[in-house]
């Protein structure tokens, strides 16, 4: 069932999205050739009209790359939107669990919006010359394989946030829709007050935090910061990897708690308008 | 014995202060053609919400099939929301071929037929049609299913009366003798002719169900007049 929700959810989402990213494909090519022309022309007469194509080739790709990211993100949001609304009728009448609903939403808002992001990489390669050594050395660099660890760790810290951010935005949905009436202004004043509260909750914790380690004993303070230095001495760049999987896990942790409570509500408190 | 396709007992649902179902219970049998009534607000919308499976009840428990509504109630019972839940942006042959991906009972061939009565081009968009040609795309897909129980929230509402004309044929025309159909209705005259039973609600409690040749012969009214004498301001 989960096969077939995605492979709707796909079809559904790439009907707008594909044509945006074959947009950007093709008007990228088009930049590249026009550069090239125009660098190849340099001293030739002529060579203004094809700057000025070329300058607007480059305005409407600029249009088209930020249209793929806004577009997959708003796009997936009214997704979901639309499923705790009229649509819902139809989609939770279908046999299959809520969370599949939700799971399928999510990993297509996901899958689309790497997506974007691989089509514009993917067309920006086409027009970065080999001069460009500021886009291209940056990237050199990360992928080596001594930074691979912090690649990887940063690439799982991104996927993390974007999941984070889709599992945020649903459960703003998922809250405003309590209200069917005002759902769509129920939803985005849940967004600004939930966002307050977290803010709130994580300074709260972190003067908490602070008060308790500046009550700690003297000799308590003095055995941790001599584990950490042990630890750092006897495995030297030990900390980075327990650090990473720390920072890690409370993404997680935090995208699991969006989730259960999302879920739990459009699967016991669902409130069709 | 023949069991109940449908059970309620003891069903309630508030939403917050409002109590909108009230203590019901009740039973529905297969091959029965069911009228559920009752004036706007009286529980009908939110008993079939229940019932397929979009609302929890507060209180009591539906069974269909013997099972409480999930997945696999789904499986087996058609619902008709009272309004349009077809995405707009989605093709006539998108929409059937959605149906036929998700249920197992879908009948694709007869789907097809209905459609092309209705004159519909399969690569039409659902947004361009009329609401009335929605309305009745969407019943031609809900009762395109060989389904053991069809739930059907206000299929006469807001179209003409030629267009009620062919709803209620195509219903009669494509429920199998083996399942039930509950048609939630106010326009009683316009039912009244094709029902087995009635199920009256008032005020979110069951006024009445019974066999609606019985109610004609105790009340010696129509079912259409009874309704109007019971629910009279």
């Amino acid at each position: 069932m989960m096969n077939k929700l995605l492979k709707y959810e796909c079809i559904a989402v790439g009907r707008i999205l594909v044509p945006i990213w074959v947009g950007t494909a093709v008007l990228s090519l088009l930049v590249a050739v026009t550069e090239r022309m125009n660098q190849s022309f340099d001293s030739l007469v002529g060579t203004p009209v094809i700057a000025m194509v070329a300058s607007f080739l480059q305005v409407l790709t600029a249009l088209f790359v930020a249209a793929s990211l806004v577009v997959a993100f708003v796009v997936n949001i009214q997704r979901f939107y639309k499923l705790l609304g009229e649509q819902g009728y139809l989609m939770f009448s279908l046999p299959a669990a809520p969370w599949q609903h939700m799971a399928a939403k999510l990993l297509c808002a996901c899958g689309s919006t790497v997506a974007s992001f691989l089509v514009i990489m993917g067309c920006m390669g086409l027009y970065i010359t080999d001069t460009d050594s500021m886009v291209r050395e940056p990237v050199k660099i990360q992928l080596a394989l001594e930074n691979l660890g912090i690649t990887v760790f940063l690439v799982l810290i991104l996927v993390l946030l974007m999941v984070g951010m889709y599992l945020y935005l649903y459960l703003c949905i998922a809250i405003g829709s309590r209200w069917p009436q005002q759902r769509l202004l129920a939803s985005i004043v849940t967004y600004f007050v939930l966002g307050f509260a977290a803010q709130m909750v994580f300074i709260v914790l972190m003067v908490v935090g602070g008060i308790i380690i500046g009550n700690l004993p003297q000799g308590a303070l003095d055995s941790i910061n001599q584990f950490l230095l042990q630890l750092s001495f006897t495995t030297p760049g030990s900390l980075w990897p327990v650090g990473g999987a720390v920072v890690l896990l409370l993404f997680v942790l935090a995208d699991g708690i969006l989730w259960a409570v999302t879920q739990y509500l459009i699967s016991k408190k669902l409130n069709l308008p | 014995m023949m069991q109940a396709i449908y059970q309620a007992k003891g069903l309630s649902k508030q939403y917050g202060h409002k109590t909108a179902l009230d203590n019901v219970s009740f039973e529905i049998f297969p091959g029965r053609l069911v009228g559920l009534l009752g004036p706007n607000g009286s529980g009908k919308t939110t008993l079939l919400k229940l019932s397929a499976g979009l609302l929890r009840p507060s209180a009591g428990h539906v069974f269909i099939g013997g099972q409480e509504p999930g997945v696999a109630t789904k499986t087996i019972t058609s619902y008709l929301p009272d309004r349009m839940a077809l995405p707009v942006e989605m093709r006539v042959d998108d929409v059937v071929n959605l149906f036929a991906d998700f249920y197992k009972d879908f009948d694709m061939v007869k789907a097809s037929h209905m459609l092309a009565d209705l004159k519909l081009d399969p690569r039409q968009r659902i947004g361009t049609m009329s609401k009335g040609t929605q309305e009745k795309m969407e019943l031609c897909l809900t009762m395109s299913r060989a389904a053991r129980l069809y739930l059907l929230d206000e299929p006469l509402g807001g179209v003409d009366p030629a267009a009620r004309e062919y709803i209620l044929n195509t219903i009669l025309r494509n429920y199998s003798e083996e399942a039930a159909v509950v048609i939630s209705t106010h326009l009683v005259e316009d039912v009244e002719r094709m029902l087995d039973e009635t199920l009256i609600l008032k005020e979110g409690q069951v006024l009445a169900h019974r066999a609606v040749d019985e109610l004609r012969e105790e009340s010696g009214m129509s079912l259409d007049e009874y309704f109007r004498h019971v629910f009279r301001v």
